[in-house]
């Protein structure tokens, strides 16, 4: 993997380590519960993205649905 | 924002407060943060076109300009509880491929050799003593050799593939423990050429006071592969000689695959304003992994060839099917990180991706979106793409070998010549240009409104471009593979969350869905009672404002014995029937035609129901060749011996959207137990009309082709009545044809149809439904006009290079059989429909209602010469939010 994705996830995920010991009280999350803040706001349409991506590009995400079929054209 | 308004009603206020609260039960630290998606309760409805921009074939040497690829999508998907602690998924999609994509990819001198010659394919190129391919004028001799110039671009060969319909069907099931998670789901995606089977599994963990959470998730896939290689005959079939069958008359490659997949998570709360989540995933696919429609071109250059004293070279070219690895192994890693903006109340979304593949791919994606509320329920989405891969180790767009062109022995005269694989040194090779180094710029825009408290639309678009600089790094592939595209979506989200469903039916409320509240007090639920599925227009909107959808799938077959009125009559007698002033050649064997329609409902005045109904459809036609005089069958490796009159394509297929109906409800009449309603409307032509045949100016017959090509108008009126738990109704409608001609030269037949039924209310929740429908069409007017079609008629010379000059021959509408006679459409026919209707009396989905329906024929008196109906499916879901 020429350590391409390691240089850069390790810092990220030291940082997230960092991060995560500020404590965030319930009743603050209030900004965290508000639809533009989901990972996935519209997730219809981002299944439907990513499959049309993974039809035209090679590269395509390891998710748990799978299924797809073939986009040979 | 709508709970800030000021006027708005107490109702509207209570159940804004109601969101609000199941809001703050969302929240990560009061619900499991995990299963945000889990503890919603919505149906969501999006459809979705994608759209590839005109390829440069300015080189290429096409009759016909194909149409670029489209893509047509409509998803559906569900999600909700069944219990407490039990939640749900399901999911629909269909997707539909038209157009034409690139089979291969050539050096740009052999197209002007093939324009000089004439042949059928490219076989050869020409180039000069430093191995430069060259475009001589064979026209010009000065007495040692030709005029040439240099010529070392790249060109795709495109072909159309007949429109075919994906269909994809998926649920899952799941528990949900206090701070766990756990569901399986498994789900099947069909197509005519491949078929998907898989299993999945997916999990969820709390941890550190719901800041950190954990996932994971598993799948299995399992794909067969049945590709038709009609469009790909002039290739060599290389290494799948043993994979390769005839099905019917046609070859088929075979394969099959495995995927797969695992995946592991961590999402992060990083402070009251950020998160963090991350994602590594693996996947290991084994099997036929090759694209059966692409061919890859290998060139070869004898060293040794004679030279004579125009100084050119010949190199042969031969597009073989593409053979990659039957192993792949891929690694994801992503990490996405969400900020929230106090300011402006935004969101910004980073998704930064990294894939690595044993392929030698790497491809690095970046996404930025900023998700911006403008208040009143607006918001507004802009966002950018780029992702940037490396080539595959086998891809190159042609493969050069220095050596004769080795010809497989013994060699068939009657063929071209086959490769001899034991003489070439490679074991992968693909040209398709997926697997090349490129880069892709994408930039998007998307515009949310929340409609109502629990209903959301969604617009968006986006314009990609695709092109070998882009590649981070440079080294991309050549220009000749740069395409644009373009994305349009609309979705619509029901947020069913907070209903309290089973109270609103008992009042009646929820029986006719959304709007229907009045009509329930002012006559009893039986003369509102369900309708079978194949009736339409029988949803009525009451109150200004009010909204529907309905969703409709209708499937008809035609597969009986073939009828000419109520006879049934002989192939040989169809046989000798006149088809352009020869014998007919084919019959129908099978009809197939599935429609979906969506009708959107609006009330912009009291009492008034405005309806919008787009249509997608997909239609198949399977054709029996009566041996008249079919085309005499080469023998070819892999296919057996040859000989036998055998027609070359006994599949035709068709797809994409239908016509357009917008049409005006209104209740004439209601009482106690009684009620009559019309609808006026337009059947405007956004279906096609002009679905030609692969590689030809023909049209695909009347029946493939999508929609009706005229302004139909279009009223029906309806009856409905009941006591208790009986209830019955009446409908007449009709269709006419508003004007004497479509584009393709001919009009579809009026059409009147006139059903009365009865049902009868079996269980609070379900009633079932008995139909008698007639029908009478009138025949097809007019016939497909004469087309003209450009033919070769040799070429000139502009700049060096060879440009082939067309002249155009009107040629009339080639007919096979009685598939492409006007007069074969359209009769008078009688159907008893069974049916069943399904009412959610409570929960989230409260009010929603699923319909089926079987007509089951019971007299035909067909025009001319059709085959006999088997059948007819109806499905109809009318959404209640």
């Amino acid at each position: 993997m020429k350590g391409g994705p390691l240089k850069f996830l390790l810092p990220a995920a030291a940082l997230l380590c960092l991060q995560a010991c500020q404590p965030v009280e319930p009743w603050e999350r209030g900004n965290l519960a508000k639809p533009q803040m989901a990972l996935e706001p519209n997730g219809t349409h981002s299944a439907l993205r990513a499959h049309t991506f993974a039809t035209r590009e090679s590269a395509s995400a390891a998710t748990s649905a799978a299924g797809g079929g073939c986009g040979c054209n | 924002m709508a709970a800030t308004e000021p006027d708005r009603p107490a109702a509207a206020r209570s159940t804004a407060l109601l969101a609000l609260t199941a809001a703050a039960m969302a929240l990560p630290g009061m619900a499991p943060s995990t299963a945000q998606a889990q503890d919603s309760e919505n149906v969501s409805l999006e459809y979705h076109r994608y759209e590839e921009g005109s390829r440069d074939l300015s080189s290429s040497y096409l009759f016909v300009k194909p149409k670029p690829l489209e893509v047509d999508s409509l998803s559906l998907a569900a999600q909700g509880t069944l219990a407490d602690r039990i939640f749900f998924g399901l999911d629909y999609t269909q997707d539909t491929w038209s157009g034409a994509t690139p089979v291969t990819t050539l050096p740009h001198a052999a197209i002007g050799a093939q324009i000089q010659s004439g042949a059928s394919i490219p076989t050869y190129y020409a180039t000069n003593l430093k191995r430069q391919p060259v475009v001589p004028n064979y026209s010009i001799f000065n007495g040692r050799t030709y005029p040439r110039v240099n010529d070392s671009r790249l060109a795709d060969v495109i072909a159309s593939a007949s429109p075919e319909t994906r269909r994809e069907i998926s649920g899952k099931i799941g528990y949900r423990w206090d701070s766990t998670t756990a569901s399986f789901g498994a789900g099947i995606s069909d197509e005519p050429d491949y078929k998907s089977y898989f299993i999945n599994t997916d999990g969820s963990l709390d941890l550190n006071q719901k800041l950190t959470t954990v996932n994971w998730g598993a799948s299995f896939t399992y794909s067969d592969i049945a590709a038709s290689l009609a469009s790909n005959t002039a290739a060599d079939f290389g290494a799948y000689t043993d994979q390769i069958r005839l099905k019917g008359t046609e070859s088929y490659l075979y394969g099959s695959r495995h995927d797969v997949s695992a995946n592991a998570g961590v999402t992060q709360i990083l402070s009251k304003d950020a998160l963090v989540a991350g994602e590594i995933g693996y996947t290991r696919s084994a099997g036929y992994l090759s694209n059966p429609y692409k061919a890859t071109e290998f060139a070869f250059d004898d060293p040794h060839q004679f030279i004579d004293i125009t100084q050119l070279r010949t190199v042969f070219i031969k597009g073989v099917l593409e053979e990659r690895p039957r192993l792949r192994n891929q690694w994801n890693f992503d990490i996405r990180y969400i900020q929230y903006v106090a300011d402006t109340d935004a969101a910004l979304h980073f998704d930064y991706r990294f894939f690595h593949d044993d392929w030698g791919i790497d491809a690095h994606t970046f996404d930025v979106s900023l998700y911006q509320p403008l208040g009143d329920g607006w918001m507004i989405v802009p966002g950018a793409r780029y992702y940037t891969q490396s080539a595959a180790y086998f891809y190159k767009p042609f493969f050069l070998f220095n050596q004769a062109f080795p010809v497989k022995l013994p060699r068939n005269p009657e063929v071209p010549a086959q490769i001899d694989f034991s003489k070439v040194r490679i074991q992968h090779y693909s040209s398709d240009e997926r697997l090349a180094g490129y880069g892709t710029a994408t930039i998007e825009l998307a515009i949310d409104k929340q409609l109502k408290e629990n209903l959301r639309v969604e617009l968006g678009a986006d314009y990609s471009y695709r092109s070998g600089q882009l590649k981070l790094g440079g080294g991309g592939v050549q220009n000749f593979a740069d395409l644009h595209s373009y994305t349009v979506y609309a979705t619509l989200k029901f947020d069913l969350a907070g209903r309290t469903g089973l109270e609103d039916y008992r009042n009646g409320a929820a029986i006719g869905g959304d709007g229907q509240t009045q009509d329930a007090a002012a006559a009893p639920a039986s003369a509102i009672a369900p309708v079978p599925a194949g009736v339409r227009f029988t949803r009525l909107l009451t109150e200004r404002g009010d909204f529907a959808i309905s969703l409709h799938h209708d499937y008809g077959i035609q597969g009986g014995d073939t009828l000419h009125g109520t006879d049934t009559v002989s192939d040989a007698r169809i046989a000798k029937l006149d088809c352009g002033g020869q014998d007919c050649t084919r019959r129908v064997a099978g009809a197939y035609a599935h429609s979906t329609t969506l009708d959107i409902l609006y009330a912009p005045v009291a009492g008034w129901t405005l309806q919008v109904s787009p249509q997608l459809v997909d239609l198949h036609l399977d054709e029996t060749d009566l041996g008249g005089g079919g085309i005499i069958l080469p023998p070819h490796p892999g296919l057996g011996p040859g000989g036998g009159t055998i027609p070359p394509n006994l599949f035709h297929s068709s797809a994409g959207l239908g016509d357009t109906g917008i049409y005006v409800l209104k209740q004439l009449f209601g009482d106690d137990g009684n009620r009559i309603d019309a609808a006026v409307g337009l059947s405007l032509p956004t279906g096609s009309t002009d679905k030609r045949v692969n590689k030809s100016s023909d049209y695909l017959s009347y029946f493939l082709q999508p929609g009706s090509g005229t302004v139909d108008f279009a009223p029906t009126l309806t009856y409905r009545g009941g006591t208790g738990r009986f209830a019955w109704g009446a409908q007449l409608g009709w269709v006419e044809r508003l004007e004497s001609s479509n584009d393709a030269g001919y009009r579809l037949g009026d059409r009147v149809q006139g059903s009365v039924w009865g049902s009868y209310r079996v269980l609070d929740w379900l009633t079932a439904s008995l139909r008698g429908v007639g029908t009478e069409q009138g025949v097809i007017h007019g016939r497909f006009k004469p087309h003209v079609t450009p033919v070769q008629n040799g070429y000139k010379i502009v700049n060096g290079q060879p440009v082939p000059i067309f002249k155009n021959v009107v040629q009339p509408q080639t007919e096979l059989g009685p598939m492409d006679q006007p007069g074969s459409y359209g009769g008078r026919f009688g159907d008893i429909g069974f049916g069943v209707t399904a009412t959610v009396p409570s929960g989230a989905f409260a009010g929603n209602r699923l319909s089926v329906e079987w007509l089951q024929p019971v007299a035909d008196d067909a025009n001319g010469y059709q085959r006999a109906r088997t059948g007819a499916l109806s499905l109809t879901w009318e959404a209640a939010f």
